[in-house]
């Protein structure tokens, strides 16, 4: 198996079709959200423990890093719903030809940039 | 013949079992996702006494454990898919998924230590 | 026109590099790609590509074309912004150039038993299909053994040996559904472990290159349900 020594893999030359980057993104969201646990868990360990926590929690989204971040943990939520919905979805049937896979992985884009823009709104 | 495939620490070393776990998860996440959303939504600007009491309901105990327990079997499906894709060297492939399956475990009794205390 | 074409010769190169070329292409031709890799040979004999039936039949000449898998003699290089790079097919051992090795990906085809099964008595007659159950094989039964789905399948580049990759598994479907083959069940409980078919992520890139314009996500994806439906 091993006789030949080389093997064409440079990612800089394949090009990535928009439903394998909806994919990745899945992935991705999917790693951060996994890291995140324990921060959600510490704020709602926190927040409702007692009244100064809940406090505590509430200047956490007045620092503007600390929000930033809350807004990024909710964008990947967003998304990695949206992706794994689309998932599901094909997974019963529906919009498994190419056409309609690159409209819903389009959509499912669009719609997180759309939530990341009320989840924004709603955070300031 | 290539050999055939190991389960290299799969939930339930059946990958149709993994497969409809991860979809059944994903759905109840989904809903609670949304639930407190919802929630949080229609009590804003949300305050102490407000969020402790959503917890205290029986319901809601039982819909947060369930979750707990989805995001755990959720996590670790995908989780495990990711290692297998991209470790290859098996003592640290291991090392790392049971590193993993500990931090888990410590999650779900934190959670569960969480809520016990809002009823 | 410039073609940046990757070259490795065994014998004499360390490492493969990328050798460019310049070909005269009529501003209105239809050429395809594999002619300009014949004329650029007549040019340099030294460069090696397989290619046979040159009208997308054979499969031979599956290769990474300005990025995305496909056939040589059926991509019109009017479709291709230049520079025209090309590659071998992602992720398989390269014997020389363009040319790969395809040992492993015909034993992942030879896992899913692509032949039919039947242990029925054998009819006097042929075995018949009504036109419904022939339909349900449209699609499954026009794959050409190319590998530029397999190739270009993430899946397939980090478990190469555990996952069948879109190439066996659209075999697989083809005769899970077809209504003469008797042996569904077995074929369905061979695939049932974590990798086989379940190291799928559903990201298309198979189907996006299948140069058949074949669906071998959806073959996957049937094969999945069909598990589910017996499971339950």
């Amino acid at each position: 198996m091993n006789q030949y020594k080389f093997k064409n893999l440079n990612f800089f030359t394949i090009k990535f079709p928009l439903t394998a980057i909806v994919s990745i993104l899945h992935r991705l969201s999917g790693i951060f959200i996994f890291l995140i646990i324990p921060f959600v868990l510490w704020i709602l360990d926190v927040a409702t423990g007692s009244p100064e926590g809940f406090s505590r929690i509430q200047s956490i989204m007045l620092n503007p890093i600390l929000s930033f971040f809350i807004w990024l943990i909710l964008i990947s939520l967003w998304y990695h719903l949206f992706a794994g919905l689309r998932h599901i979805l094909m997974d019963i049937g529906l919009g498994e030809d190419l056409t309609s896979s690159r409209i819903s992985g389009m959509l499912v884009i669009v719609l997180t940039i759309i939530f990341a823009i009320l989840t924004g709104i709603w955070l300031w | 013949m290539v050999n055939k495939p190991t389960s290299d620490m799969s939930l339930t070393a059946n990958g149709l079992r993994d497969w409809l776990i991860q979809r059944f998860s994903a759905i109840i996440l989904a809903i609670y996702f949304l639930v407190i959303v919802i929630f949080l939504l229609i009590h804003s600007p949300i305050n102490f006494i407000t969020l402790k009491n959503l917890f205290a309901h029986l319901w809601m105990q039982v819909f947060s454990i369930i979750t707990l327990l989805c995001l755990i079997f959720h996590a670790w499906v995908g989780i495990w898919t990711v290692i297998t894709d991209y470790i290859k060297p098996v003592f640290l492939r291991i090392f790392i998924q049971l590193l993993i399956i500990l931090s888990l475990f410590i999650y779900f009794f934190w959670g569960i230590e969480v809520l016990w205390r809002l009823i | 026109m410039r073609f940046s074409i990757y070259r490795y010769n065994p014998e004499a190169d360390k490492k493969p590099y990328m050798k460019d070329y310049e070909v005269d292409i009529p501003s209105d031709s239809d050429m395809m790609v594999l002619e300009a890799l014949l004329k650029i040979k007549e040019k340099d004999e030294t460069l090696a590509f397989r290619a046979s039936c040159r009208e997308g039949v054979c499969g031979s000449d599956g290769m990474n074309i300005n990025g995305l898998n496909r056939l040589a003699c059926t991509t019109a290089i009017s479709s291709l912004k230049p520079p025209i790079v090309i590659r071998p097919l992602v992720n398989m051992p390269v014997i020389r150039d363009l040319v790969v090795d395809f040992t492993l990906f015909f034993k992942q085809y030879e896992r899913v038993q692509p032949y039919l099964q039947n242990n029925d008595e054998t009819p006097q007659t042929e075995r018949l299909q009504s036109p419904q159950e022939r339909a349900k094989i449209d699609g499954l039964i026009d794959c050409i053994l190319c590998a530029c789905c397999t190739s270009f399948c993430p899946s397939s580049w980090w478990n190469p040996e555990k996952f069948i990759g879109p190439a066996g598994l659209l075999w697989a479907y083809r005769f899970i559904q077809d209504s003469r083959d008797t042996a569904t069940d077995e074929r369905l409980a061979n695939l049932e472990d974590p990798f086989s078919v379940f190291r799928c992520r559903t990201i298309m890139n198979c189907t996006v290159v299948c140069p058949k314009n074949l669906n071998p996500s959806a073959a996957i994806a049937g094969i999945r349900r069909k598990m589910a439906e017996k499971g339950s």
